[in-house]
């Protein structure tokens, strides 16, 4: 009997423990979500932050065959922004605006506009590290010429989700397009200025696509200057980030030129200090493919190829020197990190050149070495124009 | 009580879990940058001999554990307030150790939940536990080990395997910065949180099976631990670079968040709350256990199950108060607790009965 009576109490606190279980003062439903897949930060008219955050509308984003024919109705994104004094002063006010709770742990990209990239962007680079929702690995981008909330109204048709579409040109890996954790470490380590990526508009009104245009150069927090497209590769080449690079040339004493495609690119910076003589061994090493060939040279064949392979070897070596000459006289900013090869050879000597460096690295002598390897060359030997000729 | 035995393996993987603990979330070191490693290992090798001290002792007294130890050497009356320090100092870890749980839950798990449901949620599991003893306590921790270890080795393989995010290079240059700061982590903190806190498997040793075997087991549980901890802290410097490194407040949890393999596996973050909630878990029971172990033989109890009831309401009450804020609780472990607490209680007395145990040689030899 006793038995009987204690396993029925038992039975009675086991059916209280899912009780336990069901509730959770955390609990948050996805209906109950506002994802925010992009945001925007610019300066306000008065001075204040201005901030838009683009949201998936999760109705919007159904099956793809009604996704054609919608227009404004069944949108698959809103817009909503807001000014403050802070971002959390923004967040606030946005989530007056909204239904659902406001969620940025899936946050792609972050947009920050030229004008606040000038006045410094410390301020809110805080509050996106110190956030535990906030993911370092989301994307960070300066809005080159236009405010950046233009660039959230954006969508490219290509793309169902929004703010997807610079994940994607950031996947075919065609410009510089750096996470929140780059230039946390990058604007940190020793002896290296930070970059961003550029994103710009092109086209007309009505039809505006985001182009990744470049990169952005930051000192102390502030942009100081863009790199062109040119310099934005070779400054990728040097510091080993290099995905996609296509590069032409004449080929001398030919007429017509050839074109070739990046397979693999690596690039060593040697450091040689001599008291404050500084001088850089930068040696280059790639190896592509031949895409494109106009000259009656015939690649199947061994000199021929060693024509090419020079007359490209020469063509990235210009380039290359070109831009690090550039960057060195114009903005004196250290975007290779060759302050930072000194750094993790002879930490010494880098202390002792730190405080002089901009006019040091302004200074320095840098020679560059490519070695250039072409891997295959299409899927033809002679160029189509040379069989016809070649007919008789 | 006396009838309970456990397996060497057992022992194992007691240690190897209790030693990792919660450094997997809250990182070991962090203060010194990117020589954080070096840190380990030095640590790791003074920890080694405090370890080697703590067996030397146990071969000393066969059979008795670390109350024991005291009472045995110094006699009731000095031996005895002096070994009560050790369960007070064991609930105290106990109550801390909770609250570790509760410093990550609160700001990044649950926000709104309030802190009290969270621990004494966790605390009942813990008391369930106890309640079983140390027999079920072992068999749980084969378990979680493998489970730990598992989910460890899928972390690194995933984060060596995402694109652009391990690099190597910002572990250079080594020593840049002199041995200053990594002396600064060794000692005190280095070397008591989970090396000298080892002692408390002093209540244990003498329920293993094979006493023989004890030293190799407590070693090599010991070389592996600390290899954990040295492959994670080398995995968040070189995700994170120095900067980033010394800045988060949990390095090695934030580090699961960096990862991003292929398209879809992003957010590893699941694995660092598998790491927290087992870890804890384990290390707050352990902890739990051996206190009123402790406890029940000092006061010769019969039925120790007495004990875990109040004891439990006392270790919920301390972390709940122990810390007003994260900066405070993590003060009070880096700065007060290893200087003024552990390092004499947990290294200072077992030197001392060293000391006293030399002495006592030398006069039988010299009486001989």
């Amino acid at each position: 009997m006793l038995k009987l009576r204690r396993a029925r109490w038992i039975s009675m606190l086991a059916l209280c423990l899912p009780l336990l279980l069901a509730g959770c003062w955390d609990r948050m439903e996805i209906n109950d979500i506002a994802f925010v897949m992009a945001s925007s930060n610019d300066i306000a008219e008065n001075g204040e932050l201005l901030s838009a955050t683009k949201i998936a509308v999760p109705s919007g984003l159904g099956s793809g065959r009604n996704m054609g024919q919608t227009s404004g109705v069944n949108q698959s994104f809103i817009i909503e922004s807001a000014s403050g004094r802070d971002i959390n002063d923004l967040i606030q006010k946005l989530q007056g605006k909204l239904p659902r709770r406001l969620n940025i742990s899936h946050r792609r990209v972050l947009y920050i506009g030229e004008k606040l990239a000038k006045r410094g962007i410390a301020p809110i680079l805080d509050h996106y590290s110190r956030n535990p929702t906030s993911r370092h690995i989301e994307y960070i981008l300066v809005t080159k010429g236009r405010e950046s909330i233009h660039f959230l109204k954006s969508n490219n048709p290509l793309e169902r989700i929004p703010g997807e579409e610079v994940r994607e040109l950031e996947r075919l890996n065609t410009g510089a397009v750096y996470s929140l954790r780059d230039y946390l470490i990058e604007d940190n380590s020793a002896g290296r200025t930070p970059v961003m990526g550029v994103v710009e508009m092109s086209g007309s009104k009505g039809r505006e696509e985001i182009m990744l245009g470049g990169s952005a150069m930051f000192k102390k927090d502030k942009l100081i200057g863009y790199l062109s497209h040119d310099e934005t590769k070779v400054m990728l080449l040097l510091t080993n980030r290099i995905k996609y690079f296509r590069i032409n040339s004449n080929v001398p004493k030919e007429r017509g030129n050839v074109a070739m495609q990046l397979i693999k690119g690596k690039c060593k910076i040697k450091p040689i200090v001599k008291r404050d003589d500084v001088k850089f061994l930068v040696e280059v090493q790639i190896i592509g493919e031949v895409l494109e060939n106009n000259t009656k040279l015939d690649l199947s064949e061994p000199p021929d190829l060693e024509k090419v392979q020079e007359a490209l070897r020469n063509e990235i070596q210009k380039k290359v020197q070109k831009a690090v000459a550039n960057i060195q006289k114009k903005y004196r900013a250290d975007v290779f990190g060759f302050g930072e090869s000194i750094f993790y050879k002879e930490p010494k000597v880098w202390k002792r050149l730190e405080p002089r460096w901009e006019g040091i690295f302004a200074r320095a002598e840098v020679t560059v070495k490519t070695q250039l390897t072409i891997r295959n060359a299409g899927m033809n030997g002679k160029p189509f124009h040379l069989k016809e000729k070649g007919g008789k | 009580m006396n009838m309970v035995k456990i397996s060497n393996y057992q022992l194992f993987s007691l240690i190897v879990l209790f030693q990792v603990g919660t450094t997997i979330i809250f990182g070991f070191a962090s203060s010194a940058g990117r020589d954080a490693w070096i840190a380990v290992l030095v640590s790791m090798i003074i920890g080694m001999a405090e370890i080697i001290l703590f067996l030397w002792l146990m071969r000393q007294h066969p059979g008795l554990t670390l109350v024991d130890w005291f009472i045995v050497r110094f006699g009731k009356w000095i031996g005895t307030p002096i070994a009560w320090l050790f369960p007070v100092l064991f609930l105290y870890s106990t109550g801390r150790t909770l609250r570790d749980l509760g410093e990550v839950m609160e700001p990044i798990l649950l926000p709104n939940t309030p802190p009290l449901v969270t621990l004494g949620v966790m605390l009942a599991v813990i008391c369930y536990v106890t309640y079983h003893g140390i027999e079920t306590l072992a068999r749980v921790s084969e378990t979680l080990l493998i489970i730990v270890l598992g989910a460890f080795c899928i972390e690194v393989v995933l984060l060596l395997s995402s694109p652009n995010l391990v690099s190597f290079r910002y572990l250079q240059p080594i020593l840049s910065e002199g041995w200053g700061r990594i002396w600064k982590t060794v000692w005190p903190t280095g070397i008591t949180q989970s090396y000298a806190q080892t002692i408390e498997f002093a209540m244990i040793w003498s329920l293993v099976n094979h006493p023989e075997k004890v030293p190799k087991t407590t070693i090599y549980a010991t070389l592996i631990a600390t290899a954990v901890i040295l492959i994670a802290d080398i995995l968040a410097i070189s995700v994170f670079s120095e900067y980033l490194f010394t800045r988060s407040t949990f390095p090695l949890y934030s580090v699961l968040g960096e990862v991003k393999v292929g398209d879809f596996l992003e957010n590893l973050n699941p694995l660092g709350v598998i790491y927290l909630s087992t870890m804890t878990f384990f290390k707050t029971s352990l902890h739990f256990w051996v206190s009123i172990r402790a406890i029940g033989q000092l006061t010769k109890m019969k039925n120790e199950h007495k004990l875990i009831f109040p004891l439990a309401f006392l270790v919920l009450l301390l972390s709940l108060t122990m810390a007003s804020s994260l900066t405070e609780h993590v003060h009070i472990g880096s700065k007060v607790l290893t200087i003024y607490f552990w390092a004499p209680i947990y290294l200072g007395l077992p030197c001392l009965l060293l000391f006293v145990i030399w002495i006592q040689k030398l006069r039988k030899r010299e009486s001989m």
